[in-house]
């Protein structure tokens, strides 16, 4: 098997690498957030969305001639999943109702070449409700870390603690970044990918964690970078089968969970990619380079893994 | 894990211990059968009262296949019983027949299970499913609890000016109102009429809190809501929309609606089912009040009537909060009417006004919220009718002379449902298509049978026999979820929450890949399969809760800041580390025992294997 490896791969002599990757990629999101900034949806941005379905292909420019023709300049014309699906967006405005804006938007594109429309989603959102969802979500995403610093700081020790956040943050920024670079929509469900990816990318961490902390107290090594070895080496092939069936599974989503789905799937299927290899290079280099070691990690008794816990057969 | 090292487990602990194992698959498998019968949608039709018939089934049928409804199936008994072809167009039927049939039948649209009437019985249920899979209306609204203050302090300033004149108290003045507080002002003279004042008003509004200070000879005092006061008041409005709205929503005939409140002062309301929102959103974002004054021929308040402008005695006779229903009618000329019935209360206001006033004009007020065109939010009033109170009146009248029927119905409606004292916003609409919905639920189930069959094959490929335990684990994850989230009250499957349930089963087997690797890493070493396996499952353990644990941080966060189909999504996740947990852990290790045929009773020396090659076990293995 391709990696199963027989000796401990030196992980930690690519530290310096890891680390000029990661700060490259890192900069270049925030470059880019500061820069381009994010699209986001309907959700944040507040307006009107309105989403027909047409018997056959329907005929962009047309639809957009005829929307003009109707008094909205700046309706956003394009196609959503399939080639007879069209969603049209307009910002939100000051004069006309929601709710008459998009009855007058219907009518108006009812009947095209491509034969009649069928209204298949409309959405309207007022434009504080996308403010107050930017402050909340960013906050859930400080919250999220906060927690995950208390927590592994409290099991593990304050280095992983910072080593696991510093890995999380990396993930967030890149996935974010990577949504910049590529212009896609960042909606209401990518936010909960985002989270999802703190979710998945900390479990890999943790299982890494967990084994270097259980490798100080059974191996009677020094180097602390040696340890990190064995323990990344030991963890490597369980890393790569759950990244490879998680990736399967979000595969499936990204071809045929449908539209709805498919800026949720990529964002996880990004950050699952990142939070793999962050888990493997940014957490424990982190870690290595704040110093853990030996001491930090023995507790006075040394206690059996699991010996507390109650039997489960 | 497997075994205690001091006390060995004797085998009818084993046996108890599988039982239960056994037995929570089993029940929550129970619980996820109701799941393969989907509700049908129905339409309902039943007698308005005792007296009237129900429409012929004939009748019914017709109505609906003029207005191209293909009907399936109908029945009646108390009640018509329609199943259209087509059960997404069940919504535009109901409205189209309530319309045709007003005068006779209440329609609704109802959800009918489908399951075995013993599974019923057990008062089980499927997983309900959310707008985006089913189709329907949701809207957002915002409830302005500040304008419902500034609108309790105006009152509080017209009560205190009816108690001042009442009472006689010369040298009280009353300042101004604002959302903050009122303001009294007394010389140093009406000190006593200042508190009796004060006394007064506190009785009517118990949590007001008074400051008092002295400018120079003028007592200066001001009536507010203390912190608690406040957030009580605030809950108070909010529980009143909340309630007003519900019943609006149930006169509608929406039965399977979810209102509830989200955050501070906001409203969810999801109407499942629901294609045209214009009519709902016009019951549901309405905030029409009725009041009832007396005229006045100088000073009060200027309204406009259909004539010109009218005086009122700016505090009201009574008003909608003491309406106990109010049907919508027609007078002996066809004009439409509104037939009030008042409460006892509100009826003995009446009959002491009346009593007093034969002879004299009473004008009924209509006021509604109106958002301009910069979303500011205004009271408009308008007089709806003047009439000269030609009798005592009591409990039962009506207001007569509407401009059109569709006016005095919504009219009967909002007043049958309560008051509304806050100005509603509708923030967010959505509304999402039947065919859209269909096509959520078949692209979300087709995801979910790829990204299983794709892990499951993966699994058996890499791990052939102990990759047959991981799938029946995960199976039996599935199930254990589905069950669960059928089970537990408020859980709604939602687009995003389908992603959730393929996501974890990806990142289920995540745990029973943690403990096969440590199993193969022991096999590695030359401990026999049986010895692998107990290490294996014990070592895993501590990464397996760490890891969870930390996951479980975030689902949880998530389910608190997220509404609908986010919470579900969370939901889905946060259900499914508990289920993988559960079946990565005690039931792969009860199937891997069984699999692997190991003795129930372990002799102590098996115990002990490779504790000693443990030691340099990692640099060995490298």
């Amino acid at each position: 098997m391709w990696f199963r490896f027989k000796n401990t791969v030196n992980f930690m002599s690519q530290a310096k690498l890891a680390i000029a990757f990661s700060a490259f990629l890192f900069l270049g999101s925030i470059g880019s957030l500061a820069i381009n900034g994010l699209q986001f949806g309907l959700d944040f941005t507040g307006g009107t969305l309105i989403e027909v379905g047409y018997d056959s292909a329907a005929d962009l420019p047309d639809i957009r001639k005829q929307l003009e023709e109707g008094g909205f300049e700046d309706a956003v014309v394009q196609h959503f999943g399939t080639s007879s699906d069209v969603l049209i967006r307009l910002a939100p405005r000051d004069t006309v109702k929601a709710e008459t804006l998009s009855n007058q938007v219907l009518s108006v594109v009812s009947t095209t070449s491509a034969g009649e429309a069928t209204m298949r989603r409309i959405e309207f959102v007022g434009p504080s409700v996308g403010e107050e969802l930017k402050e909340q979500g960013g906050l859930a995403m400080l919250i999220t870390l906060i927690c995950i610093l208390i927590y592994v700081a409290f099991r593990f020790e304050w280095r992983f603690a910072v080593g696991s956040v510093l890995a999380l943050t990396h993930d967030v920024v890149i996935t974010l970044g990577l949504f910049s670079i590529l212009g896609l929509e960042f909606d209401l469900t990518v936010l909960a990918a985002i989270l999802a990816v703190i979710g998945y990318s900390l479990n890999d961490t943790i299982v890494v964690f967990d084994r270097i902390r259980e490798n100080f107290r059974k191996l009677r090594i020094d180097d602390v970078a040696e340890i990190i070895n064995i323990s990344l080496t030991q963890t490597l092939s369980r890393t790569t089968i759950t990244s490879v069936t998680t990736i399967l599974v979000l595969l499936a989503l990204f071809f045929k969970g449908g539209a709805l789905i498919h800026a949720f799937a990529t964002a996880l299927l990004m950050g699952v990619v990142i939070g793999t290899y962050s888990s493997i290079f940014v957490a424990s280099v982190a870690a290595l380079k704040l110093g853990v070691s030996r001491e930090d990690m023995i507790p006075t008794v040394v206690e059996k893994e699991g010996a507390d816990q109650d039997p489960l057969l | 894990m497997f075994a205690n090292k001091n006390t060995a487990p004797s085998s009818w602990q084993v046996r108890i211990k599988r039982f239960i194992v056994a037995a929570i698959v089993i029940v929550l498998g129970l619980c996820a059968t109701p799941n393969l019968y989907q509700n049908k949608t129905l339409i309902s039709i039943s007698p308005l009262n005792n007296q009237q018939v129900l429409p012929s089934n004939d009748l019914v049928k017709g109505l609906l296949e003029q207005n191209q409804f293909n009907v399936k199936q109908i029945s009646s008994a108390d009640n018509t019983l329609v199943e259209l072809t087509q059960q997404t167009d069940s919504a535009s039927a109901q409205q189209m027949l309530s319309e045709a049939l007003r005068e006779q039948a209440s329609i609704k649209v109802i959800e009918q299970k489908t399951a075995p009437l013993w599974l019923q019985k057990m008062g089980l249920s499927p997983i309900k499913l959310g707008l985006d899979l089913n189709g329907g209306v949701l809207f957002v609204l915002e409830v302005d609890t500040d304008k419902a203050l500034e609108k309790r302090m105006e009152n509080l300033a017209l009560e205190a000016q009816s108690i001042r004149v009442k009472n006689k108290l010369h040298g009280v003045r009353i300042e101004q109102s604002t959302a903050s507080g009122l303001q009294l002002a007394a010389t140093s003279h009406a000190q006593a009429g200042l508190e009796q004042l004060q006394k007064e008003l506190i009785k009517l509004f118990p949590q007001l809190m008074v400051k008092t200070q002295q400018q120079g000879s003028l007592t200066l005092s001001t009536l507010s809501y203390n912190e608690a006061g406040l957030a009580e008041f605030n809950k108070q409005t909010m529980t009143q929309a909340l309630t007003t709205l519900r019943s609006r929503i149930e006169e509608l005939g929406i039965t399977e609606a979810v209102t509830q409140r989200q955050g501070q002062n906001y409203i969810r309301i999801e109407l499942p089912g629901v294609q045209d929102p214009a009519a709902a959103k016009r019951i549901i974002g309405a905030t029409a009040q009725l009041s009832f004054h007396a005229l006045q021929e100088v000073g009060g308040k200027r309204v406009a009537a259909e004539h010109g402008t009218v005086n009122l005695n700016p505090l009201a006779i009574f008003s909608g909060a003491d309406i106990d229903n109010a049907q919508a009618g027609r007078d002996e000329y066809g004009k439409p009417l509104v037939q009030l019935s008042l409460s006892p209360q509100g009826g003995k206001k009446m009959l002491h006004f009346s009593r007093d006033n034969v002879g004299e004009p009473m004008a009924t007020l209509y006021s509604e919220y109106i958002a301009d065109s910069q979303g500011e939010i205004h009271e408009s009033s308008q007089v709806i009718s003047v009439a000269r109170i030609q009798q005592v009146l009591g409990q039962r009248f009506s207001i007569t002379n509407l401009d059109s029927w569709q006016k005095a119905q919504d009219l009967a409606l909002l007043l049958r449902a309560g008051s509304l004292d806050a100005p509603l916003k509708i923030v967010t609409e959505r509304t999402i298509g039947p065919t859209l919905g269909a096509q959520n639920i078949s692209s979300g189930f087709k995801a979910l049978a790829l990204g299983l069959s794709l892990t499951l094959a993966f699994m058996l490929f890499w791990y052939r026999k102990l990759g047959v335990i991981a799938s029946i684990a995960l199976f039996a994850n599935l199930i254990c979820l589905l069950g669960l989230m059928s089970l537990l009250p408020g859980v709604v499957l939602t687009l995003p929450g389908i992603a959730g349930l393929v996501l974890t089963i990806g990142m289920a087997v995540d745990t029973n890949v943690i403990i096969f690797e440590r199993i193969k890493e022991e096999r590695k070493q030359g401990s026999s399969m049986m010895a692998a396996l107990q290490r294996g499952y014990k070592q895993a353990q501590s990464s397996i809760i760490d890891a969870n644990l930390t996951t479980m941080i975030t689902a949880i966060v998530l389910m608190s800041i997220g509404y609908g189909p986010i919470k579900g999504f969370a939901i889905t996740l946060a259900l499914g580390i508990l289920t993988s947990m559960f079946s990565g852990v005690v039931v792969s290790a009860q199937l891997s025992q069984w699999f692997y045929r190991l003795p129930s009773i372990k002799p102590a020396s098996k115990q002990l294997i490779s504790t000693a090659a443990n030691k340099n076990q990692g640099v060995q293995h490298g």
